[in-house]
This record gives structure tokens, sequence and C-alpha cells, in this order.
């Protein structure tokens, strides 16, 4: 049997990810090419998540203490994906700290996640107990057509303004889908639960008028009956098989730990978030270049905020981090052509697979 | 024709009997991707630039290069989705699914070749667009 020379993750991690951009791809994703930025840090923000890391073990703080404390599982994993396009467009001088990097991310990952961490399928961090639990204490409406469509809406406006917020690259830092749980032994065969979750919609730290914003936090409980449900890479990359419209059959809408099931209040919370989602997409247009370099380095930070905050290091953009990336010169927006096939995508240099391998194995 | 489903929006025919359906001999004038399915009929809006969001109808097909945020009170108005660009799991894509509506991503030039108030079929299904 022939022996594996690099961590099996890589397998894993290179399969989910290939099938994701098949699913994204064509694309033109803004508001910045994302990826010449990351090029232009050349490792600075893997030097800072590893100076993290370092303060993390010192303190021996354990993984799972670490999972706990990041509120967007898919976005930590979106993280993991950033550390790895920055360090396959770095110099390549820090291999054994972009090691170190990667292996603490698979620890914590792996403690997020009940199975699937790299959500080639599905998206689950909850256990049966607590997803039995959870089903039990929520006050569940029950599910049709129109409620369906009422339900969507509201998760468009609240998906609306994480984009606002956060932009294509970091929108998974306040949008994840759960699931499929499966909810059969509660509603009969062939049920799912699905969990739609939007937090951080009021991230001050980011963007200071947010401190207005109503709400902070939205749930939506969704039960299907003949729908099958999966993601692809992050929460919010879902695909149904089934019709969501008629295979509805229990909701509930939880903002900010408060349930509402009249469906004109929920009309009216939608009206509203997608009004804040308009008006904040508006701000990009008095923003320079330079303002959306830095933006872009305070999304960074955001996302691993609760890493710096337990080591106690700095939650900012470092030095490097602002020089390396002032100075480059950085399109408007990433244009990126349909994938290549998988064959192709684990022997190509530009990619992941090619990289990861290479750091592991020389 | 009677919709089936009380919640069917303007123009949205895929709720409507199999039975009732014209059966389309035409060549469509787009193809693309079929990233939501369904099919439905309206007016064409085309957006252009995001920040400038025209007057919209209930039941229009939003035709776009690539959906955004800023366009989310006329996506909640719309009949179905055209865009130049997208996959599977593109903004406009998992919007449509998410409510129900037709999409046709990755069309290549929707945004050229479809023009204001030009009645359209978009069928989901099969990632093609008709003018009626």
């Amino acid at each position: 049997m022939k022996r594996l020379t690099y961590p099996k993750w890589i397998d894993a991690y290179t399969k989910s990810m290939h099938q994701a951009f098949v699913g994204m791809t064509p694309a033109d994703w803004g508001p910045l090419d994302f990826n010449q930025c990351f090029r232009a840090l050349n490792g600075a923000f893997i030097e800072k998540l590893h100076e993290a890391i370092v303060q993390i073990k010192r303190k021996k703080i354990p993984a799972g203490e670490v999972a706990r404390h990041f509120l967007s599982p898919s976005g930590f994993r979106a993280v993991f994906y950033f550390a790895v396009t920055e360090y396959a467009f770095s110099d390549h001088t820090k291999r054994a700290q972009a090691r170190e990097v990667f292996d603490f991310f698979n620890g914590v990952l792996g403690r997020m996640f009940k199975k699937d961490i790299w959500a080639y399928e599905s998206n689950v961090i909850h256990s049966e107990n607590e997803v039995a639990a959870l089903i039990r204490r929520t006050p569940w409406t029950k599910g049709s057509s129109d409620s369906a469509r009422l339900v969507a809406r509201l998760g468009n406006s609240a998906s609306a303004l994480s984009y606002a917020l956060y932009r294509d690259y970091y929108v998974a830092e306040s949008q994840e889908v759960y699931g499929p749980y499966d909810a059969s032994s509660h509603f009969g065969p062939h049920h799912i639960l699905v969990i739609k979750h939007y937090p951080k919609m009021r991230p001050i730290a980011l963007w200071p008028q947010a401190r207005t914003f109503r709400h902070a936090d939205k749930k939506l409980y969704l039960i299907y009956e003949g729908v099958k449900m999966k993601c692809e890479f992050i929460g919010m990359h879902t695909r149904y098989e089934g019709d969501l419209m008629s295979g509805l059959r229990k909701y509930a809408v939880e903002i900010d730990g408060v349930f509402y099931n009249d469906p004109k209040a929920i009309k009216k919370k939608t009206e509203y978030i997608g009004g804040l989602a308009v008006k904040q997409w508006g701000l990009y247009r008095s923003m320079s270049k330079q303002d959306l370099k830095m933006k872009f380095l305070e999304w960074m930070c955001w996302s691993c905020r609760p890493l710096f905050e337990l080591a106690g290091t700095d939650t900012g953009p470092s030095d490097t981090m602002m020089r390396n990336l002032k100075r480059a010169r950085i399109a408007d927006r990433i244009k990126m052509p349909a994938m290549m096939s998988y064959r192709k995508y684990l022997k190509s240099r530009d990619w992941e697979a090619y990289w990861l391998k290479d750091l592991y194995t020389k | 024709m009677d919709p089936v489903s009380p919640g069917a929006l303007p123009g949205l025919v895929s709720f409507y009997k199999p039975s009732t359906l014209i059966v389309m001999n035409e060549k469509p004038i787009l193809t693309g991707f079929a990233a939501s399915q369904g099919v439905a009929e309206g007016r064409v809006k085309v957006v252009l630039d995001p920040h400038k969001i025209p007057t919209f109808k209930e039941g229009d097909i939003l035709v776009a290069k690539v959906t955004e945020p800023s366009m989310i009170v006329i996506m909640n108005k719309a009949a179905a989705f055209v865009t130049d660009i997208g996959g599977i799991t593109s903004h406009a894509a998992i919007i449509a699914r998410e409510i129900g509506l037709p999409c046709v991503t990755d069309t290549k030039n929707a945004t050229r070749l479809l023009k204001d108030r030009m009645r359209v079929r978009v069928d989901g299904t099969k990632g093609e667009v008709y003018r009626l």
C-alpha cells in the first residue's frame, strides 16, 4: 500500500475546495482583487496568526475552547483557505510557521464540527442531543408556500446586509447554514432541520454606524419534508433537492433571542433589514482604493478577533500588513473563469493542492 | 390558467398545472447555467449599475451582470433572475433557490442581448431564455 507523504486532511480539503470553486465560478467578486491583496501581504497575516497561536499554546488554551469562541465556523474555515492562499502567493520563506498555523487551524476545526470538517456535503456543528433539545424548545409555526417565501425573503434581506457588511470574501463571518439534521424522530420520516444563522450583524468595530442597527443576530429554523440539503465548503453555499416552497412544514424566526410568528412583523423586519443593506452598500461609493485596502485588513483581522483576544495579542492589522498592502497595486474585482477539472486542479502549480503537498513534503 | 399555489408571484408560471404549459418550439435567445428550476415570464429590466436601481415592477425579470446586495429590494420583487456570470452557488443562484424563482446564470451576454421591456420566458430548469 502506498503511504502518504503529506497529512491526510489535504486530500479531503482539496476535494471540497475544488467542488466549491466549480459551484462558485465563473465569478466576479469585489470590492477588490483579494487574491492580489493576499499576494501583497507576503505572509504578514500568517505571521500575525502564528504570533497568536504561540501565545495560545503558551497559555495552554485547548482547541475546543478556541472553537467555542468563533460564532461563524464557516468563517473560520474560510480564514483557513485565505491563509493557504496567502502562503501560496508568498515567497515561501516561513514554511515552519505556515505549517504550525495550518495544523492549529485543523485542530480547532476538528473540534468545531461533528463530521465533514471541510463541508463536502454538510455543515454540522450540533450533536444529536443538541438537535433534539433545540427542536423541543423551539416554538414552531406551521409552514406553507406563502410562509416559505416570507421567511426566505427575511433570510435574503439578512444575507444582503451580511454581504454589504463583509463583502464577497468575508461574508461567511455573518452567514451560516447548518445542517442537514435528521428531524424524523420528531416530525416523521424524511424530515430535516436546517438552521440559518446570521450572527455579527452589528459589527460596530468595523462600521461605527452599525451602532444604530436594531438587530445583531438572526436565526431561522426550518423543518422540511422531502427536501435534501447539502453545502459546499461554507454553510451558505447550499444546494437543495426538492421543493423548498411546498416542502416547508414548520418554521421559527428568532431575532436577538425573541421569536416572531406574525407574518406582518416578519415582513416589517424584512423591509427594515433590506433597507439597511441598501444603505450600507451605498457607503462603498465614497471609499477610495486605499480606504478599501484598509477595510480588507480590518475584515481579515476581524475574522480572527476571538483568536487574538484569547491570545492577548493586538487585534488590528500589523504595521507590516499595512505597509505591504498600501504600496501594492490592486485591481477592483476578481474575475475567475470556470474551474478546471479535478485532475488538472490536483496537478496545477496555481492551486493549493500543489502548494500544500509541497509545504508538507519538502 | 389557475395558479396551483396562491403564493405564486405575478409572472411566475412554475406553479401552473403542467398540462396548461405552452410547449415551446422556438430556439432560445440565450442559454446558460440552470441555477434554479422553474419557469417564469415577464418583462426584462436590465440593471447595469447596482448603485442606480431603476424602477422595478413586481414580476419583472431581473437581468444583471451579477447580482449584489444593493439589489435585494428588487430581487424580492422579481419573477426570475438572468445573469451574465455565475455558478450554482453564486449570489443570484442561492437567492433564487431560497425563494423558489427560476434563475439562469453564466449566459455571458444577457445584459447585452436583452433589452428593457422585452417580454421573455426564463426556464431555470433548462437554463434557457426565450423571447415571447
